[in-house]
C-alpha cells in the first residue's frame, strides 16, 4: 500500500466515522418526528365528534310532564319514549331490526342529551326542535374516515342498511362535525363516543399538587441541610448515597412501597389522587433533590462570605442571600422532576389507579384515574373508537409536558445568574 | 377534627409570635437591658415551641390511632361472638362496624354488629377526646417552658438555628426512610413468600405460573398443593425474558447514544448542538406509556406485516418491538452521559494525538475513547439498569406468558410486567400469588442497585481521575 | 550555513476578535534549534502552533499569510494536515502521556501512519524513539506499565520520544520543560541538542 492510498483510506474512515455519528443524531430525530406524527395523525380527529340533527318532540303526553314542571319531577321523567320516537323519525324503518339499526346509529346516551336540552329550556314542553345528537362510535369512526368501509358486511360493525341510512344522513347534511366538549368534561365511559378525559385531568392535577406540596419542600430542605449544614461525616455520605441510589430505583419499586405502606399498613383509600400524590413525591423527591443541590452549588462562597462578614449567622446568610439566588434552578429542577412524576404510570397502576373510575373526582379522596393511567386503559380497549382517544390523550399529556420544560428552561435562562 | 386542631394550633401560634416579640421589646425597654437576640426571634421561638411538639404528637397520633381501634374493635366484636376465621373476614366484619358507624350500611344489622358499632363510637369519642386534651397539655406545658426561657434572656437566634437545623435534618433522612421503607415492604412479603417457595426453587426454576396459586393462603395451604406450587415459580424465564429485551434494546440504544454522544461532543458545531441535544433529550420526557402505546399499536403490527411479507409468524407482542422501542427511549440516558464524559478528557491528549499526525477518529477511537472507557461503561450500565426496570414498554408491547425463548419475533415477559399483571385488580393478600410479586420487585430492586452501585463508582473513579 | 526549512510571511492570527500576532516573517533553517523568546502572552506558542495548524482545533482562531515548510505552504486549504503533522511533530508545555501503556504511547504514532508492519518492526521503533528520548535504560522493563505512572520528567521524554517515533522533520516544543524540576529540565535540554545532530 503506498503512502497515497492509505492516507486515502485513513480519511475514508473518518468521513464514515462522522457519518455515523450524523446518521445516529438524525435517526434519533426523525423517531421523534415519526412519534410525534403518529401521535398526532391518529388523535387530532378525537377534538372533535359527530352528530345527527334529529327533530325532538317534546310530547307532552309521553313524557307526562306539565308546563312550570319542578327540576325534580323533569330529573324523574321518563325521556325514553320520546327520545326513540325523534331518532326512528331519521329515517322510515321498516321492521324492528331495521329500527334497531337505525337507533344503534346514536350514541346511548341520547336520551340524556334530549334530557339535558329540556332542562335547558323548560318552554319546550309540547314544542319541536332540532338538536345534534352525538352518534355512536362506529358512525362516528367512519364519519371521520378512520372506518373501511369496503370491507364485507360480516367484517363490519356497520350493516349495509346502516351505510345506507349513512349515506342519506350525509347527503342531507343531517349529520355534522362539533367540537368535542366530551372528550374535556366527561369521565371515562365504555362507549367511547362519550368517554373523556375530565376526571383523568383532574385525578391528575391533584396528584401533582399533592406531589409538589409534600415533595418541593422537603427537597429544598433537605438539599440546603446536605449543601450548607452537613457535617462531612458517615452519616452524611450515607445520606448522600442513598439519594443518588433512590434516583434509580425503578419506579415499580415505588408502587410497591406504596402497596404495602400506604395501603395495607396505614390504609389510605385505594385508586386515589392522595396515594399517588404521596408516591409520586417520594419517587421525585431524590430526582428533584439532585439540582436543588447543584444550583446551592453554584452559588459561590463570596456570596456566603459576605454575608458573615457583616455578622450575619449561618443561617441567616443561607436563607438571606444562598437561598433567593439558588430558586430560580431549584424551581426548573423541580418543575422537571414533576413532568416526570406527571408521566409516570407503573407505581399508580399499582396503587389501583385502573379502576374503572366514571365520576370525576372531586376531593384528592376519591377514586380516580391519571392521564397516562387513561392512556394505557384505554389502549388496552378494542373499541376503535379508543385509539384516537387515546392518541388524543397523549397529544394532552405531552403538551402539558412540553409546556413543563419550557417553563422550566425560562426559570432558568431569565433568572438564573451566572457565576463567572 | 384534626384539621380545626392544626387552624387552632396555627392560630395560637401566630398569636404568640406578635405577643413574644412585642413582650420582648417592652421588657428591653423597661428593664434597660440588651437583649441576646431580635425580637422576631423571641417570637419565631415560641412558636416553634408552641407548634412542633403538638403538631408531631398529632401526626403520630393519627397514625397509630386506627390500627388501635381496629384491633381492639376486632376483639370486642370477637368477644360479642363473632365469628372470623382468617384477616379477611375480620377486616370485613370491621368495615362493616365502621359503615354503621358512620350510617352507609344497608345490610342486615345483628345484635353482634350493633354492640360493636356501639363500641366502636364509644373508643372513637374516647380517643378523640384524649388526643384534644393531650395535645392542649402539650401546648400548655411546652409554651410555659418556652416563655420562662424567654423571661430569662435566653440566646433565642441560637435556639431558633438549632430547632430548625434539626428540621432540615429531619428532611434530609426522609431519603433514608424511603430506602427502609423499600427495604422492608419487600423483605417482608418476600420473607413469606419464600417460607412457602423454597428460594432455590425460585431461583432456578424454569417454569412461571403463578396463577396455579390464585386465592390461597399461604398459611393453610396442604402438602399436595406445595408440589404443585413447587414448580409455579421458577424465576429463570422472567429473568431470561428481562435480559434478552434488554439486551436488545442495549444493541440499538448504546450504538447510537454512543455514536450520538461522540458526535456532539467532537464535531458538532455550538449551533447543531444546541439545537440537537434538547431533541434527543426529548426522547427521555416522553411518558414511558406513550412508548409503549406506539410499540404496541404501531411497530408490533409494523414487524408482523413485514413478517408475513416474508413468510415468518412474528408475535404482535414480539420481544423486537418493545426491545426496540424502549432502545430507542435509552439512548439519551447513554449519549448524554457519554457526551459529558467525552467532554471531560482533557483537550492535551486530543492536542497530543492530533500532534503526531492523527485524523479526528483515530483520535476519538484510539485516544479519547479509551480514556473515557470507565465512564462510558458506568452510563451503559445505567442505561442496563433503566432498561431491566422499565415497565410500562413492556407490559404493553411484550408478552405475557413466560417463554423461555431467544427467538426476539416471539413473545417473552419480564419482571416488571409480571409485577404487574400479578397486582393489578383484586389481590388476595397472604397469597403466594401476591408475594411473588414483591419477591420479584425485591429482585430488581438488588439488581438496579448492584448495577447502579457499580456504574456510579466507576463514574465518579473517572471524574477523579481528570478532575 | 543551513538551509531555509521554515519560511513565515507576513502571518497574522487572530482568536475571534482579538489579534494575537502581527506580521510575522521568520525564516528557520534545518538542522538547528531555534528558541523563542518572549514574556508571556506573546504570541510563542501562538506561533509555533501555526507551524503544524494545531491552531485548526480551536474554534475562533483565524490564521492569515503565509506559512512555507521546504517551499510548500502549509495554510493552503488543501493540504493534508494529518500528513502535515507527521512530517512536524510537537511536544507540549505540560506532558501529556496517552492513558495507555509505555509501549502503546510510542507505537501509536507509527500504526496510524503504517510505518512499522510487523510487531519486530514495531519493537524496534520503541526502542529507538525511547533510547533517543533517553527514556531506554528507565522504563525498558516496564513498557507494559502506563505511561500516566511515570515522574513528570520521565513523562515529557515519553511525550518526546512518542513525537520522534514517527521520524518527523521538525519537532515543534512549547515550553517543554515549564513544568519540571531542573534536573529533569537539564535532561531534556541535553536531548534537544543530541536531536538536532542528523540520524542514520
Amino acid at each position: 500500500m503506498t503512502k497515497e492510498q492509505r492516507l486515502k483510506k485513513r480519511h475514508n474512515a473518518e468521513k464514515r466515522f462522522r457519518f455515523y455519528g450524523l446518521a445516529s443524531i438524525f435517526f434519533a430525530l426523525l423517531f421523534v418526528l415519526i412519534l410525534v406524527h403518529n401521535i398526532f395523525s391518529k388523535g387530532s380527529s378525537a377534538f372533535m365528534k359527530t352528530a345527527i340533527n334529529v327533530e325532538v318532540f317534546y310530547d307532552k303526553d309521553l313524557l307526562e310532564l306539565e308546563l312550570g314542571a319542578s327540576e325534580e319531577e323533569i330529573l324523574e321523567a321518563d325521556f325514553f319514549d320520546i327520545t326513540i320516537e325523534s331518532l326512528l323519525k331519521v329515517y322510515p324503518a321498516k321492521n324492528m331490526d331495521e329500527e334497531d339499526a337505525l337507533i344503534e346509529l346514536f350514541t346511548t346516551d341520547a336520551e340524556i342529551e334530549i334530557k339535558k336540552a329540556f332542562l335547558n329550556n323548560k318552554n319546550l314542553i309540547g314544542k319541536k326542535i332540532n338538536l345534534e345528537i352525538t352518534a355512536s362510535d362506529d358512525i362516528d369512526q367512519l364519519h371521520k374516515g378512520n372506518y373501511p368501509r369496503d370491507l364485507p358486511e360480516d367484517r363490519r360493525r356497520i350493516s349495509n342498511f346502516q351505510l345506507e341510512i349513512y349515506d342519506v344522513l350525509v347527503e342531507n347534511k343531517t349529520i355534522t362535525k362539533n367540537f368535542n366538549n366530551y372528550f374535556f368534561k366527561n369521565g371515562d365511559s365504555r362507549d367511547p363516543e362519550i368517554a373523556g378525559i375530565g376526571g383523568a385531568l383532574v385525578g391528575s392535577f391533584y396528584s401533582i399538587l399533592i406531589c409538589l406540596l409534600l415533595a418541593f419542600p422537603v427537597a429544598v430542605l433537605a438539599s440546603i441541610y446536605l449543601e450548607e449544614f452537613a457535617p462531612k461525616n458517615k452519616i452524611t455520605d450515607f445520606i448522600e448515597i442513598n439519594i443518588n441510589n433512590l434516583a434509580a430505583v425503578p419506579s415499580i419499586v415505588y408502587g410497591l412501597l406504596a402497596l404495602q405502606i400506604l395501603l395495607a399498613t396505614i390504609q389510605l383509600p385505594r385508586s386515589t389522587p392522595l396515594v399517588a400524590g404521596i408516591t409520586l413525591a417520594l419517587m421525585t423527591l431524590p430526582r428533584i433533590i439532585i439540582p436543588c443541590r447543584a444550583s446551592l452549588k453554584a452559588v459561590p462562597p463570596s456570596i456566603r462570605e459576605g454575608a458573615l462578614a457583616v455578622g450575619a449567622s449561618k443561617f441567616q446568610s443561607v436563607f438571606h442571600h444562598v437561598v433567593p439566588l439558588a430558586l430560580p434552578g431549584t424551581l426548573s429542577g423541580t418543575i422537571i422532576g414533576l413532568a416526570q412524576a406527571l408521566g409516570e404510570t407503573a407505581p399508580l397502576i399499582l396503587i389501583g389507579m385502573v379502576a374503572f373510575v366514571v365520576d370525576i373526582p372531586s376531593t384528592p379522596i376519591d377514586p380516580s384515574s391519571s392521564l397516562p393511567v387513561q392512556v394505557y386503559l384505554w389502549s388496552e380497549s378494542a373499541e376503535r373508537g379508543f385509539v384516537e382517544k387515546t392518541s388524543a390523550t397523549i397529544m394532552m399529556l405531552l403538551s402539558f409536558l412540553i409546556v413543563m420544560n419550557f417553563l422550566a428552561v425560562y426559570l432558568r435562562q431569565k433568572f438564573e445568574k451566572r457565576w463567572n | 377534627m384534626n384539621f380545626v386542631l392544626i387552624f387552632l394550633i396555627t392560630i395560637f401560634s401566630l398569636s404568640l409570635f406578635f405577643y413574644g416579640r412585642s413582650k420582648t421589646k417592652s421588657i428591653a425597654i423597661e428593664k434597660n437591658i440588651k437583649l441576646n437576640a431580635l425580637p422576631k426571634f423571641y417570637g419565631y421561638y415560641l412558636v416553634l415551641w408552641c407548634s412542633i411538639p403538638s403538631l408531631v404528637f398529632l401526626l403520630i397520633w393519627s397514625l397509630f390511632e386506627p390500627v388501635i381501634i381496629k384491633s381492639i374493635i376486632i376483639e370486642t366484636a370477637a368477644n360479642q361472638g363473632a365469628i372470623f376465621n382468617d384477616k379477611n373476614e375480620a377486616n370485613l366484619i370491621y368495615e362493616k362496624i365502621k359503615a354503621i358507624h358512620l350510617g352507609t350500611y344497608f345490610g342486615d344489622i345483628d345484635s353482634i354488629l350493633r354492640e360493636s358499632a356501639l363500641a366502636y363510637a364509644k373508643f372513637i369519642n374516647l380517643f378523640t377526646n384524649s388526643k384534644v386534651v393531650l395535645i392542649f397539655a402539650i401546648v400548655i406545658v411546652s409554651v410555659i417552658y418556652s416563655l420562662k426561657k424567654i423571661n430569662k434572656n435566653n440566646k433565642a437566634r441560637d435556639d431558633v438555628e438549632i430547632i430548625l437545623k434539626g428540621l432540615l435534618f429531619v428532611s434530609s433522612l426522609i431519603a433514608i426512610l424511603t430506602t427502609l421503607g423499600i427495604i422492608f415492604s419487600l423483605l417482608f412479603e418476600s420473607i413469606k413468600f419464600f417460607s412457602v417457595i423454597n428460594i432455590f426453587d425460585y431461583l432456578f426454576g424454569t417454569n412461571w405460573s403463578p396463577q396455579r396459586a390464585f386465592v390461597r393462603d399461604a398459611s393453610s395451604i396442604t402438602a399436595a398443593e406445595f408440589e404443585e406450587l413447587k414448580d409455579a415459580f421458577g424465576f429463570i424465564p422472567l429473568i431470561a425474558g428481562t435480559t434478552f429485551i434488554a439486551f436488545i434494546a442495549m444493541l440499538v440504544a448504546v450504538p447510537i447514544g454512543l455514536f450520538s454522544g461522540i458526535y456532539m461532543a467532537e464535531y458538532a458545531s455550538l449551533k447543531i448542538r444546541r439545537i440537537s441535544k434538547p431533541i434527543i433529550e426529548i426522547l427521555a420526557g416522553i411518558p414511558t406509556v406513550v412508548y409503549g402505546f406506539f410499540a404496541a399499536l404501531t411497530v408490533g403490527p409494523f414487524f408482523r406485516q413485514i413478517g408475513e411479507n416474508f413468510g415468518l409468524t412474528v408475535s404482535s407482542e414480539s420481544a423486537l418491538a418493545a426491545g426496540l422501542i424502549m432502545g430507542i427511549m435509552i439512548i439519551p440516558y447513554v449519549s448524554s452521559l457519554s457526551d459529558d464524559v467525552i467532554n471531560s478528557v482533557p483537550q492535551s491528549l486530543r492536542d497530543g494525538s492530533y500532534a503526531i499526525g492523527a485524523t479526528k477518529s483515530e483520535t476519538i477511537k484510539k485516544v479519547v475513547i479509551p480514556a473515557a472507557l470507565p465512564g462510558i461503561i458506568g452510563s451503559i450500565l445505567l442505561a442496563v439498569s433503566r432498561a431491566i426496570g422499565e415497565t410500562m414498554i413492556v407490559v404493553m408491547a411484550a408478552g405475557l406468558a413466560a417463554n423461555l425463548t431467544i427467538n426476539p419475533l416471539e413473545s417473552t415477559t419480564t419482571i416488571t410486567t409480571q409485577i404487574v399483571m400479578i397486582l393489578v385488580g383484586d389481590q388476595e393478600f397472604d397469597s403466594p400469588k401476591t408475594q411473588s410479586a414483591f419477591a420479584l420487585g425485591l429482585t430488581l430492586f438488588i439488581a438496579t442497585l448492584i448495577l447502579n452501585y457499580i456504574a456510579q463508582r466507576a463514574v465518579k473513579k473517572y471524574r477523579e481521575k481528570y478532575d | 550555513m543551513n538551509n531555509v526549512k521554515i519560511k513565515s510571511k507576513n502571518l497574522n492570527v487572530y482568536y475571534g476578535e482579538k489579534q494575537a500576532l502581527f506580521n510575522v516573517n521568520l525564516d528557520l533553517n534545518e538542522k538547528e534549534v531555534t528558541a523563542l523568546i518572549g514574556p508571556s502572552g506573546c504570541g510563542k506558542s501562538t506561533f509555533i502552533r501555526c507551524i503544524n495548524r494545531m491552531n485548526d482545533v480551536i474554534d475562533i482562531c483565524k490564521v492569515s499569510g503565509n506559512i512555507e515548510i521546504d517551499g510548500v505552504e502549509i495554510n493552503d486549504k488543501n493540504l493534508d494536515v494529518v500528513s502535515l503533522r507527521e512530517r512536524v511533530g510537537m511536544v507540549f508545555q505540560k506532558p501529556n502521556p496517552f492513558p495507555k501503556s509505555i509501549y502503546d504511547n510510542i507505537s501509536y504514532g507509527p500504526k496510524i501512519h503504517g510505518k512499522g508492519e510487523t510487531k519486530s518492526e514495531l519493537d524496534e521503533i520503541v526502542e529507538n524513539s525511547l533510547k533517543k528520548a533517553a527514556l531506554w535504560e528507565e522504563v525498558k522493563d516496564r513498557l507494559d506499565e502506563p505511561g500516566t505512572g511515570l515522574s513528570g520528567g520521565q513523562q515529557q521524554r515519553l511525550c518526546i520520544a512518542r513525537a520522534i517515533s514517527v521520524n518527523p522533520e521538525v519537532i515543534l516544543m512549547d515550553e517543554p520543560c515549564s513544568a519540571l524540576d531542573p534536573i529533569a529540565t537539564a535532561k531534556i535540554e541535553e536531548l534537544i541538542d543530541e536531536l538536532k545532530k542528523p540520524t542514520l
